[in-house]
């Protein structure tokens, strides 16, 4: 660009007001949330006549985007929404078309319409909705919603939920709990929808044959049109002609309404990683902060802006596309390889194509039905035929969801470059894994098929957990792979504290549930007399039971160590510091008590129930206390289980109590 | 003297006393979330016993574990013969006894705290989290003079109504305190709510109970300063006062400032940058840090401290701990400790797993041992 049309550009732009704002050095100042109601949407907008071209969904869902602190497919991002709203990653439109979260997503960013017309807003109890005057028709209680059902009440909502974020949340009752997650839900919903709405201006410039003549349309689509068109632009704004003044004012309005449209919409995910120098936060720019960098780079500005403009340009292709599958297919591709050369260069981790195989393989689903499978054979074969084949079967089922379960944590630790325990959710998968492993070591050494059993039933109950409870911490941090807080941050004692002790978890409960069979196959009289049987499995619980203190009291000190270099003592008697100590003391009193002869083989067994019930309290009981300086491990939400868990676990004892006295009467009697 | 040794080394001892500690950490655990943890180290894990209506009805966490260690002690190096078969145990006992050690150690001689600097201010001392302090010194005097001080265990029992009378040779008055309260806010007195404490110039301290934060509790009491005998002014003395309060007393004026108690440091640390980074879109801290000018002796080095990276010197130890802004500043807080047995815990750590690895090592060989065997022979 020579020089005079180059100050022209600017002038006119200066004069247009358009780059006052952009010209700050952060292109993120000023900036407000979504609004609460809908942003506003164009009558120009599609609905979607075809089935989506698996090469779409594979070049749009493997784009580059930061979410919640970190760099995630597009794909992830939009499955972990669907998540959210619809309570299961799978949608089954009235059409008979399945969708996953890389047809979904596509669905709701590029046909908004279509997608606020479909019912995936799950609401658990419709008197959530009675609260907000909505009238629920013929909705069962608990059902799913479209967008457009939800509207009219949208802006009552919006109120009610953030006022009731300004409670504390045990002072919120639950029908307030749903309506605040239902608040923040259609916020996730909103910006993803509103996505693109800056690239869907569609200005109508019909009035003025001059600015049909510069854009060659009758419609001002967005402002890609702007630079397309900069130096027919200029032109007019510096032809003085006052029977021009029209069009100028025309143009005028239009850019307004670009303006409008990048103040009302374009949030969802960040896109590009800043430009250096540009801004301190590492926040990437979303689809509005490019439109205004679109709008610095129209005037001028001493950053290189060819970047994050060419993505701009790409989405817009994309945009216009939308209705040409081939077409669009091309613009996603060009899009998804120059995003991924941007996010290249900064150091985040990136493991796009890593994480779209993992979400699609969906591992940990594979392996609770693998469990499943494995379990039913090995109870068959017990009540019918116990053969080598069936063994070998049960075995074959183990090894293979065991697989997958592993397969699944590396890939998680690879995704984030991290060891692999940081959430709950990671606690649950690393528990089961290393109790199912032990579990089947435990089977090779001593070839009883109870610890087979116990494998593949911890493996069942393990995995379900772990889908029960990932939509739990999807709901309160939005990812199961979120950022860790800065005490957290250091690879060394989160790969050996946290895995140690979550090990110890894994003995714990694995010893109460080999105890399990000595127990209760003592009240039912299962094998009666078979005094081998019952002496193998107290072997299992004693070796377990030593396992899961070697573990316990490693990983409790290790802790203390952790807290001595980040905290400045050793020992801080806080809650989950509590929880480890009572695992330890609760595993060295069994063994005391062993040792000393004060209990055999059932009051091992006992113990061993007793010390699963303590590893829950550990685990997750002391995390609903909300108190002392682990914060990161809060929970809610999983009361309810914990009591039934531990209910359970007295009933047995209770059985087993019953049965002893029987037994003993009954020896005193004869 | 056998039996009593026979007693203390029995395994039927170590049950018990692990039985006691179980149920203890229980109850502390549930005890720190209306009480705060102070609170519950004081009656539960730090004490003799636990009391009621003034009679103990339990062992507390101090006489559990202090005669656990014995019980250990003796277990490993009176009751057991050391064989190659329980080689480990003995290793593991030492181990344990060791950390036990670190702890009461640390327990009977550690001094912890916080010291807050906003960027630019220095500090060659540090506040206790939990104990107070009163400071009386001379307002006019060069900075330096020495200060009078009244400690936490002198006066913090004085509840109620119950009085205590300062005196010094030092002062021209007589200093009375009474009605402390170990978390409570000064406020103007309304006809809305009822004072815990005498109204003084319109002012009374409102207790605001235990809670779980009692590292952010503000200590207030009422004090007098008596002139020959007789009260001369009276106060409110308040942790949260921004300005001592000042006696005017034998021609001079005097401060008196209720603080956490103020224990020195052999060097002096300057604040000269603190750092904060956030991960993008949720907020969390990612990572803050402090760049501090350390003096001692004349010489000055330049130190970063950052989360689970600390500065350690003389015996004391400087953690990030938290930061903040006030009035448009940065400030950063560190957690400081002078614990001479510091590292103990992790020398125990080596030495309890190697006692494992050595027990349960010689224990799984020996079962797989016997299991092969067994299976050659059904063979």
């Amino acid at each position: 660009m020579n020089k005079t049309i180059f100050m022209t550009v600017l002038s006119v732009a200066v004069w247009l007001g358009l780059i006052s704002g952009a010209m700050a050095q952060d292109p993120h100042a000023g900036l407000n949330m979504p609004s609460t109601s809908s942003s506003g949407h164009s009558a120009m907008e599609l609905k979607r006549n075809f089935e989506w071209d698996q090469d779409a969904v594979d070049a749009f869902g493997r784009l580059p985007v930061q979410d919640l602190g970190r760099v995630k497919p597009m794909e992830i991002y939009g499955g972990l929404r669907m998540l959210m709203l619809n309570g299961k990653r799978k949608l089954e439109l009235p059409s008979g078309e399945v969708q996953g979260p890389g047809r979904w997503t596509l669905d709701v960013i590029f046909f908004p319409e279509t997608a606020r017309g479909t019912r995936f807003i799950r609401i658990e109890n419709d008197g959530v909705l009675s609260t907000v005057g909505l009238d629920t028709g013929d909705h069962k209680k608990r059902d799913w919603y479209t967008y457009n059902e939800l509207l009219p009440a949208r802006a009552l909502i919006a109120q009610r939920a953030q006022a009731i974020s300004m409670k504390e949340r045990a002072e919120q009752s639950p029908v307030e709990r749903q309506l605040l997650k239902l608040g923040q839900d259609l916020d996730n919903l909103e910006s993803m929808l509103g996505m693109l709405d800056p690239l869907r201006v569609n200005f109508d410039l019909s009035a003025s044959p001059v600015l049909m003549e510069i854009f060659e349309s009758d419609t001002l689509r967005n402002v890609v049109d702007i630079l397309d068109h900069r130096e027919a632009i200029a032109a007019l704004v510096a032809n003085t002609d006052p029977a021009l003044d029209s069009d100028k004012d025309l143009l005028r309005a239009g850019l307004q309404a670009i303006e409008n449209a990048r103040i009302n919409g374009g949030w969802g995910p960040g896109l590009v990683p800043p430009v250096d120098g540009m801004q301190e936060s590492e926040a990437w720019w979303r689809v509005r902060d490019l439109v205004d960098l679109a709008m610095l780079d129209f005037g001028n500005t001493q950053f290189d802006l060819s970047g994050p403009v060419a993505v701009l340009r790409l989405l817009d292709q994309a945009e216009s596309a939308k209705m040409d599958q081939a077409a669009f297919v091309s613009a996603t591709q060009a899009l998804q390889a120059k995003m991924m050369t941007m996010a290249a260069q900064t150091d985040v981790p990136l493991h796009i194509k890593k994480e779209v195989a993992l979400y699609r393989l969906s591992p940990f689903i594979k392996a609770l039905m693998l469990f499943l499978v494995g379990t039913i054979v090995l109870l068959l074969s017990s009540l019918i035929k116990d053969t080598k084949v069936s063994t070998a079967v049960a075995w074959g089922f183990a090894l293979l969801a065991l697989g997958l379960l592993v397969y699944g944590i590396v890939m998680r630790c690879l995704i984030r470059e991290r060891p692999p325990i940081i959430t709950l959710y990671d606690t649950i998968l690393f528990v089961t894994g290393v109790a199912v492993l032990a579990c089947l070591i435990t089977e090779w050494i001593l070839r009883m098929r109870v610890a087979l059993g116990a494998g593949l039933v911890l493996g069942v109950i393990g995995m379900f957990l772990a889908s029960s409870y990932e939509a739990v911490e999807i709901a309160s941090a939005g990812d199961t792979m979120s950022t860790v807080v800065a005490v957290l941050d250091t690879n060394y004692y989160l790969a050996i504290h946290v895995t140690t002790i979550a090990m110890g978890y894994s003995g714990g409960l694995l010893a109460a549930a080999i105890a399990h069979v000595w127990l209760l196959g003592k009240f039912f009289r299962f094998k009666e007399g078979d005094v081998k049987f019952y002496k193998g499995i107290s072997r299992m619980v004693y070796g377990t039971l030593c396992f899961a203190l070697f573990f316990a009291l490693f990983g409790t000190v290790m802790g203390g160590i952790w807290a001595n270099d980040s905290w400045g003592r050793f020992w801080g008697w806080d809650p989950k510091e509590n929880g480890a100590l009572l695992i330890c003391l609760w595993l060295l009193l069994t063994l005391h008590l062993r040792m000393g002869g004060f209990i055999r083989d059932r009051g091992l067994s006992a113990m061993a129930i007793g010390a699963g019930a303590v590893v829950a309290a550990s685990w997750w009981g002391v995390n609903l206390l909300n108190v002392g300086l682990h914060s990161y491990g809060f929970t809610s939400g999983v009361a309810k289980f914990l009591y039934i868990f531990w209910g359970s676990q007295l009933l047995v004892l209770i059985l087993s109590l019953g049965d002893y006295m029987g037994r003993k009467g009954h020896t005193k009697s004869a | 003297m056998k039996k009593t040794l026979d007693v203390l080394s029995s395994f039927g001892l170590a049950c018990v006393l692990l039985a006691c500690m179980f149920l203890l950490t229980i109850f502390g655990t549930l005890f720190q979330v209306e009480n705060g943890l102070y609170e519950a180290k004081q009656v539960y894990f730090s004490s003799w016993f636990l009391w009621r209506w003034g009679i103990p009805y339990f062992p507390g966490g101090l006489l559990c574990m202090s005669v656990l260690s014995l019980n250990m002690f003796l277990g490993g190096f009176w009751r057991m013969k050391i064989t190659k078969r329980n080689v480990g145990v003995v290793v593991i006992h030492i181990g344990v006894a060791f950390m036990l050690l670190a702890g009461l150690i640390k327990l009977a001689t550690a001094e912890e705290g916080k010291l807050r600097l906003f960027e630019g201010e220095r500090a060659n001392y540090f506040d206790s989290f939990y104990l107070w302090e009163v400071a009386i010194w001379d307002l006019d005097a060069v900075p330096g003079t020495e200060e009078l001080v009244i400690p936490d265990e002198a006066f913090t029992d004085l509840g109620g109504n119950k009085t205590r009378v300062f005196r010094s040779d030092a002062l021209p008055f007589d200093l009375e305190l009474t009605g402390f309260l170990r978390n409570a806010v000064p406020l103007p007195k309304g006809p809305n709510w009822q004072a815990s404490s005498k109204v003084i110039d319109g002012f009374g301290l409102m207790d605001r109970g235990g809670d779980s934060r009692d590292e952010n509790y503000i200590a207030g009491l009422v004090a007098r300063a008596l002139i020959d005998g007789k009260p001369a002014e009276e106060t409110l003395l308040s942790g949260a006062a921004f300005e001592p309060w000042t006696v005017h007393a034998g021609g001079k004026r005097w401060a008196v400032d209720l603080r956490n108690e103020r224990y020195a440091m052999p060097f002096m640390i300057q604040l000269e940058d603190f750092q904060k980074e956030e991960h993008p879109g949720n907020g969390m801290a990612k990572a803050y840090r402090s760049w501090v000018q350390k003096t001692e002796q004349g010489d000055t080095e330049r130190v970063l401290i950052q989360m689970n990276e600390p500065l350690r010197s003389d015996n004391l130890i400087l953690f990030q701990s938290s930061y903040g802004a006030f009035q448009g500043r940065d400030y950063s807080v560190f957690s400081v400790v002078r614990n001479v047995s510091d590292k103990w815990p992790e020398y125990s750590l080596y030495v309890i797993t190697i006692g494992m690895l050595i027990t349960f090592g010689l224990r799984l060989w020996s079962f797989i041992g016997r299991q092969t065997q067994m299976r050659k022979q059904n063979a």
